[in-house]
């Protein structure tokens, strides 16, 4: 197994170069550059926008550029973002830890939430309730992230004044809450933008989780199970759900581009300061370090994920590991 | 020179089909409730400020965004202040800020501005005038590449004979003296700043946690999310009003006008004008109206996009870009894309400047000359109803960008005028970095630009004059070079009378509407959206927020964001 991953972290490398060296050149290549971005009036002495581009070597052949960036890069540094006035690092490791917080919530619910639907659906297959959910499920699963993101926010921030409108917490409360309240306004700015992105994948996962599980229950050991007089519950939880939970493993690595694709529109409808609004927000500064940056750590934790679910794969099924 | 970006034209959408809003307006502005209140119950309060983009640094010299401009022009003062006005010749109507007085020198080479000894910075060391003397430096300083320096080119330096005491010294006579000294430089504190290099100046620490003089001073900065200001107790001009304001930064349009109308902002800038009518019937806010410093206009290139050693085959010619103008309906244009909440541009200015004309002689809208001219030049209606010359169709490109709106549809509508003609224009959109650069690199036949004022006259030159159009990326991207033109600028620069500055300015803009370098489409009024509760809401056109300090929150009609004890601002 360790050839395997060890396989793996290569393959996921290399790709990693190849996004980055591909994202550096479509961008370098496109019109624009950050300074003509930031420094965009006519007003603007020319003197200016030459000064900053000297600094930041935009004046420089593209190889030169991608040679030294290339050396950053192997140095962990990221740059400076001209837009941002501030070190890509720092620029990044203020928006990160949102995003991961954000998926990570939106992971766990709709992972809960798509198996609990696929095993009720799977239990009444065939029934008004399968169908309904059935129905359910495919309606947010076709659904558009960024028009699912706009009803939620102006039903029940609009209308019912349920939830908060944006952001991370209330800016005018929030310095002079204690800790806990603190948490709880986060966690309170944080359902809405975690529910849109958590339906969206909790229906994918409920549809392969009830293919799954009927599946797994026409095989024999069910039948075993219910003959051996194994309660209807037991059998479903304990035999059922366990063994039709390993493919639903791979749906975790699948998991992670959709949503960090799905929060590039939720994090801006709910402008919430994020990786997904901080790319966005990027290509319209014509930012070239932050995106390659961005670029660099989307693919990383694309890969990553692919990795782990690779890696989870291997340690629940013994044939993985065989082979 | 005051740079802002162009955010409000990229946030104007859809075109009004309602009627005339204007009395809307009227009606809601002036909703009662803007009643004096005593002087006692008008302290406290916070207002939220819904903005659509994060500052960058809060450093003058370097400071390009709109956010950063309006957190610093709330955290440290000018030495002076013009008028409503604006007029930027001589000292008339200006009030002090960081000058309590001033003097002019005999020759009148000299300004010597006394600092008030009563004002401090923030962390409360006295304000000094070696402070202007530092501020002035780190603005010229090569290093700090602050796009103010340039227009301190005629200041040569500062003297201090005295510790509140700041004698300006300039290189020549010029009736924008007083403006370029008083104004153009937010003063700095050199007991913080004098050991920082000026070319680290924007990832300083103080970029992050500035320390002013201004009547708010800076609380807090979450990056990306909001900006904290203070009321200053100690303010050396009296406390402003309103104790907390808060930018609140969200990036969707849209979710800041819904924070508005659900309470939980108090202030929007700009309001897109088809949101005006729902906006305006929200019970809980009032709607705004002021004056403008924009103006939007088709810029034609005269020289060759492929080329630009070369002149432009069309647009070259005075009499086809004339015949051109007149094939346009502007009132009709600015009708359809603003409805009421718009006028039609004289020129590159605005009505709120002091140096509008509106005597200016315009070219009629006349297709019926349009036509007339071009068969006089040879372009001949062909079976497609395209004009043509020695087999070239007249046909050109109008490059939008798509983030605007109201350009693009203004190229529509400007595409059927041409049409009737016998022109073809096409809408060539592209994403706002591509037109940047090629308006930069001079690679457009026509642009729909949107430009922001800044309210100095003499800047015209920057967009519309020579040495601007040579510059390898000049602000005079459409080249168009008249030496007449730049010597009416430049004497009208020179005179001390305003009435005689006025007159040469008014030619040089007759000369403009004749030469027609571009066609001058429209001016649009601003809608600001503003909570009830917050009185009375009087904005600038070059500063919303110059009289923000004025503005209060009455105790009876307070909120819970308004109740925060003073105590824990001042922490």
């Amino acid at each position: 197994m360790a050839r395997l991953l060890l396989r793996r972290a290569i393959h996921g490398a290399l790709i990693i170069w190849l996004v980055a060296t591909a994202t550096f050149f479509l961008l370098h290549l496109a019109p624009g550059d950050p300074i003509a971005a930031s420094l965009d009036s006519p007003l603007t002495p020319p003197v200016v926008r030459t000064h900053y581009r000297h600094e930041y070597g935009l004046d420089q052949p593209l190889s030169v550029q991608y040679g030294r960036w290339l050396v950053m890069m192997a140095h962990g540094d990221f740059g400076f973002s001209f837009p941002h006035r501030r070190p890509v690092s720092s620029v990044i490791a203020s928006a990160l830890p949102n995003t991961l917080l954000l998926m990570g919530v939106a992971l766990l619910l709709s992972f809960v939430a798509g198996i609990a639907l696929g095993l009720i659906q799977a239990r009444h297959r065939g029934r008004p309730l399968d169908w309904g959910l059935g129905l359910g499920s495919l309606f947010f699963y076709s659904m558009p992230d960024f028009w699912l993101a706009l009803m939620l926010l102006f039903l029940f921030a609009f209308v019912w004044h349920v939830f908060p409108v944006t952001g991370m917490f209330d800016p005018v409360m929030y310095p002079y809450y204690g800790f806990w309240q603190r948490v709880g306004d986060r966690l309170w700015h944080l359902v809405l933008p975690a529910c849109t992105l958590a339906l969206l994948s909790a229906a994918a996962i409920a549809r392969f989780q009830r293919a799954a599980l009927l599946d797994v229950a026409g095989e024999d050991f069910v039948l075993t199970a219910r003959a051996k007089g194994v309660s209807e519950r037991g059998v479903w939880l304990h035999h059922v759900l366990r063994n039709a939970l390993l493919p639903v493993i791979t749906l975790f690595g699948l998991a992670l581009p959709v949503l960090l694709g799905g929060s590039v529109f939720v994090e801006k409808v709910f402008s919430w300061p994020g990786m997904g609004l901080l790319t966005v927000e990027a290509i319209g500064t014509r930012d070239y370090p932050l995106l390659c940056a961005a670029v660099v750590i989307a693919s990383v934790l694309v890969i990553g994920g692919s990795f782990v679910a690779d890696a989870l794969y291997a340690v629940v099924d013994p044939r993985v590991r065989l082979e | 020179m005051r740079h802002l970006p162009f955010s409000r034209f990229v946030l104007m959408r859809t075109p009004l089909v309602a009627s005339s809003l204007l009395p809307l307006l009227a009606a809601i502005a002036c909703q009662p409730g803007d009643h004096a209140r005593t002087a006692g119950d008008q302290y406290g309060g916070t207002m939220v400020i819904a903005v659509s983009g994060d500052a960058d640094a809060l450093v003058p010299p370097i400071t390009v965004n709109s956010t950063s401009f309006e957190v610093d022009g709330l955290v440290f003062e000018n030495l002076a202040r013009p008028g409503a006005t604006l007029d930027p010749i001589g000292d008339q109507g200006w009030t002090g800020e960081l000058a309590d007085s001033w003097t002019w020198g005999k020759d009148s080479l000299t300004i010597a501005f006394h600092v008030d000894t009563t004002a401090r910075w923030h962390d409360g060391i006295p304000v000094r005038a070696s402070d202007v003397k530092f501020t002035l430096q780190l603005y010229k300083n090569p290093k700090t590449a602050s796009f103010v320096a340039p227009l301190l080119a005629n200041i040569d330096s500062v003297s201090t004979p005295d510790s509140s005491t700041a004698v300006f010294w300039f290189k020549k006579r010029y009736p924008g003296q007083f403006y370029d000294a008083a104004y153009q430089m937010r003063i700095l504190p050199r007991h913080v700043l004098a050991g920082t290099d000026p070319a680290q100046l924007q990832s300083s620490p103080f970029s992050r946690h500035p320390i002013g003089s201004g009547p708010y001073r800076f609380v807090s900065w979450m990056p990306r999310q909001s900006i904290e200001l203070a009321a200053d107790s100690s303010y050396h001009r009296g406390r402003a009003r309103i104790q907390r304001l808060i930018w609140s930064v969200a990036p969707e349009y849209n979710a800041s006008v819904v924070r508005l109308m659900s309470g939980d902002a108090d202030f929007l800038e700009f309001v897109n004008p088809p949101d005006i009518p729902r906006v305006g019937h929200a019970p809980n806010v009032k709607l705004v109206p002021y004056p403008s410093m924009a103006y939007g206009y088709l810029l034609f290139n005269e020289r060759d996009p492929n080329d630009p050693s070369k002149p432009n085959a069309l647009f070259s010619d005075r009499t086809l870009r004339r015949a051109l103008t007149m094939a346009i309906d502007r009132r009709r244009v600015t009708r359809s894309v603003f409805d009421s909440l718009g006028a039609v541009a004289y020129g590159p200015y605005t009505h709120t400047l002091p140096y509008f004309d509106s005597t200016v002689a315009e070219l009629p809208f006349s297709p019926d000359s349009a036509r007339r001219l071009l068969d006089s030049l040879g372009w001949h209606v062909g079976a497609d109803g395209i004009r043509s010359k020695n087999g070239r169709a007249l046909r050109f490109s109008m490059l939008v960008p798509t983030s605007s709106a109201v350009r693009m549809q203004t190229a529509v509508l400007l595409q059927a005028m041409f049409h009737d003609v016998g022109v073809q224009a096409d809408v060539e959109s592209a994403d706002i970095g591509t037109v940047r650069q090629r308006n930069e690199g001079r690679q457009f036949e026509t642009v729909i630009e949107a430009m922001q004022s800044d309210g100095n006259p003499s800047s015209i030159l920057q967009s519309w004059g020579i040495d601007a159009a040579k510059a390898k990326d000049g602000g005079n991207a459409g080249s168009y070079e008249n030496p007449r033109f730049d010597a009416l600028v430049d004497t009208a620069v020179a005179q001390f009378d305003p009435k005689r500055a006025r007159a040469y300015y008014f030619r040089a803009y007759g000369m403009l509407n004749e030469d027609a370098p571009a066609i001058w489409l429209w001016e649009p009024l601003t809608v600001a959206a503003v909570q009830k509760r917050i009185h009375p809401v009087d904005m600038r056109a070059d500063e919303w927020f110059a009289n923000i300090s004025q503005w209060y929150i009455p105790s009876d009609e307070r909120i819970a964001r308004d109740q925060i004890r003073l105590a824990e601002v001042q922490r």
